[in-house]
C-alpha cells in the first residue's frame, strides 16, 4: 500500500508511473514520481508492524529506521527482536493531501473479507452483533439473522457515503463491522489491513488518536486498532515482524532521488 | 523433578525462562517478549531444535490443531512436559517464520479462538473451506460428523476437530451460522438479501439501457 496524494492506494492497482508521497532527508513530506514494475517473480510475504503502521512487504524490501539505518525486512523478521528498532511513522496528514478513498480499492478489500457478495453488494459479518445493532448510522445497512448481524454494503451506497464524508463513512463501516464492544477495539484480520490504514487516517483527520496492537511480537492474525485521546506518536518501536505462509507477486518500485523515502503502509521505504 | 521453571523432568532438554537456573553466564535466546535460557549455546541449539522438530512432526499430519492439542501431542511425542511459556515462545517462532499459521475461528458464544495449521496443510484447508461452502449451499444444514466423513473419509484422531474448525472458520467470516454446537447452516437470508439487490440493479440497468436505445423521432 502506497501513500498517494489522495491517500492509501493498493500498489498493484496503480499505474506504471505514479505520484506518491515520500519523506526527504529533512523529514519533509513531498510528492514524487515512482515507477512500478509488475515482475514475474514471486516471494514470501512479510508483515511488519508498529503502534502506528502495519505493512505487508516483500522480505528484500529495505525500511528506514529513525536513526537512518536501512533494515531489510527479512533481517527484522529473522532476528526475532524487532522491538529494538524504532521507526518513524507518518501520523499527521500534510495539508496538501486531500484524502479520497478509492471505491475500487475498498470494494476489493471488502469483497475479499465478505461473507457473501456479488459485483453490486456484499455482506460482512459484524464482530459484535449487540454493538452493530445499536448503531444508528444509515450507512452501512444492517440485517439481523438469528443472533448474528450483517453489514450490507451496496457499492453505490459506499461511493455516495465516501463522497459525502469519507471519514464518517470509513469510521461507521469499520465500527459496525469490526468493533468489539467488550474490548473496546476494532479487530481487523491482517489480510484486510488496508482498512486499518484508512481507519487510522480517518481518526487522525478527525484529530483523534489511534494505536495499532497485535497478538504478539512474533506473529499476529489481527491488527487491533484502539482509539486514543492523544495523537499517535511518530516514533514507535517495532511491535511485530513475521513471514506469512503465503507468497505474492513482486512489484519493483524505483525512483530517481535516493534521498527520498516513499511511504508504504506507514513505513519509509529506502532505496537499495 | 526439578524446579518448576526448568525442564528437568526431561533429562535431555535444559531450557528455562529464569536466568538464574543455569549459573552466571547462561546462553540466551530472545523470542518476542520471552527470553529462554540454557546452560550453554550447544544445549540451547539442541533443545530448541528438538522442540521445533516435534512441533513440525506433530502438526504436519493434522489439518488443524488447537494450541492445547498441539502441546499435548508434542508432550506425548517427546515424552516430556514443556514449560507453557517456553512452548508458546517456540511455537510463536514457527509462526514468525511462516512455518505455521494461526487462523481465527468463532465459538458458539461469539468469542474468537485460534487454530494452528502447518504451512503444508494450508492449501488443503483452503480447499476444504471451498468444499464446505458448496456442501452448506446444497444441504443448507450440515453436522460436523457428516462433514468429517465427506472431507476425511475414515475417522482418525483429530478429523472431527478439523471438520469443526473449518465450520467455525466459516462462521467467523459469515459464511456459516451455528444451529447447535455441532451443526451449522448456510446464511440463506443474507444470500437472498444480496441477490435480491443485484436483481434490482440489473432490472434498473436493463431499463436504462432500453431507454437509451429507443430510436429518436
Amino acid at each position: 500500500m502506497l501513500f498517494a496524494p489522495h491517500g492509501w492506494r493498493i500498489t498493484k492497482n496503480l499505474s506504471t508511473e505514479t505520484q506518491v508521497l515520500a519523506v526527504d532527508r529533512h523529514g519533509k513530506v513531498v510528492e514524487t514520481t515512482i515507477r512500478l514494475e509488475q515482475t514475474e517473480n514471486r516471494s514470501q510475504l512479510a508483515y511488519l508492524g508498529t503502534g502506528g503502521a502495519f505493512a505487508a512487504l516483500v522480505p528484500d524490501t529495505r525500511v528506514l529506521a529513525n536513526d537512518g539505518k536501512r533494515w531489510m525486512v527479512k533481517t527484522l523478521v529473522e532476528s526475532g527482536d524487532v522491538s529494538s528498532v524504532h521507526f518513524e511513522t507518518l501520523v499527521r496528514i500534510p495539508d496538501f493531501v486531500r484524502p479520497n478513498p478509492s471505491v475500487d480499492d475498498l470494494w476489493q478489500c471488502l469483497s475479499d473479507a465478505s461473507a457473501i457478495g456479488n459485483s453490486e453488494s456484499l455482506a460482512l459479518r459484524c464482530r459484535d452483533p449487540v454493538l452493530a445493532a445499536s448503531l444508528k448510522s444509515a450507512f452501512p445497512q444492517k440485517k439481523q439473522v438469528g443472533d448474528q448481524v450483517f453489514a450490507i454494503v451496496r457499492r453505490q451506497e459506499l461511493a455516495s457515503a465516501l463522497d459525502e464524508n469519507w471519514r464518517e463513512a470509513i469510521t461507521n463501516l469499520v465500527t459496525c463491522w469490526l468493533k468489539d464492544g467488550a474490548d473496546n477495539r476494532v479487530e481487523i484480520e491482517r489480510s484486510s489491513y488496508y482498512l486499518a490504514l484508512w481507519f487510522a487516517t480517518a481518526l487522525a483527520a478527525s484529530r483523534s488518536g489511534y494505536a495499532f496492537q497485535y497478538d504478539s511480537i512474533q506473529h499476529s492474525s489481527y491488527v487491533f486498532v484502539m482509539v486514543t485521546q492523544q495523537a499517535a506518536r511518530p516514533l514507535q518501536p517495532g511491535a511485530c515482524a513475521f513471514y506469512s505462509p503465503h507468497d505474492t507477486r513482486v512489484v519493483s518500485i524505483s525512483w530517481n532521488d535516493p534521498s527520498l523515502a516513499p511511504i508504504a503502509a506507514g513505513f519509509l521505504i529506502a532505496a537499495d | 523433578m526439578g524446579s518448576p521453571h526448568v525442564n528437568l523432568t526431561n533429562k535431555q532438554l535444559l531450557m528455562s525462562i529464569r536466568s538464574g537456573d543455569f549459573g552466571a553466564t547462561p546462553a540466551t535466546r530472545r523470542l518476542g517478549g520471552v527470553t529462554i535460557y540454557a546452560p550453554d549455546e550447544r544445549e540451547m541449539t539442541r533443545a530448541f531444535g528438538t522442540v521445533v522438530e516435534a512441533i513440525n512432526f506433530c502438526s504436519k499430519p493434522h489439518l488443524s490443531l488447537m494450541r492445547v492439542a498441539l502441546n499435548s501431542q508434542v508432550r506425548d511425542h517427546l515424552n516430556i512436559t514443556i514449560d507453557r511459556r517456553i512452548f508458546g515462545a517456540i511455537l510463536a517462532s514457527q509462526l514468525r517464520l511462516g512455518i505455521m499459521d494461526s487462523i481465527p475461528c468463532a465459538a458458539i458464544t461469539g468469542r474468537v479462538f485460534r487454530i494452528y495449521i502447518h504451512t503444508e496443510q494450508l492449501d488443503t484447508f483452503q480447499r476444504h473451506l471451498a468444499t464446505t461452502v458448496d456442501e452448506l449451499r446444497l444441504r443448507r444444514v450440515i453436522h460436523v460428523t457428516d462433514l468429517e466423513e465427506k472431507l476425511f473419509g475414515d475417522r482418525r484422531w483429530g478429523t472431527w476437530s478439523s471438520a469443526f474448525h473449518i465450520l467455525t472458520r466459516l462462521v467467523q467470516i459469515g459464511r456459516a451460522r451455528y444451529v447447535t454446537e455441532n451443526s451449522f447452516c448456510w446464511p440463506l437470508e443474507i444470500e437472498h438479501a444480496i441477490n435480491k439487490h443485484l436483481r434490482r440493479v440489473r432490472v434498473v440497468r436493463a431499463s436504462r439501457l432500453a431507454n437509451n436505445q429507443e430510436p429518436v423521432n
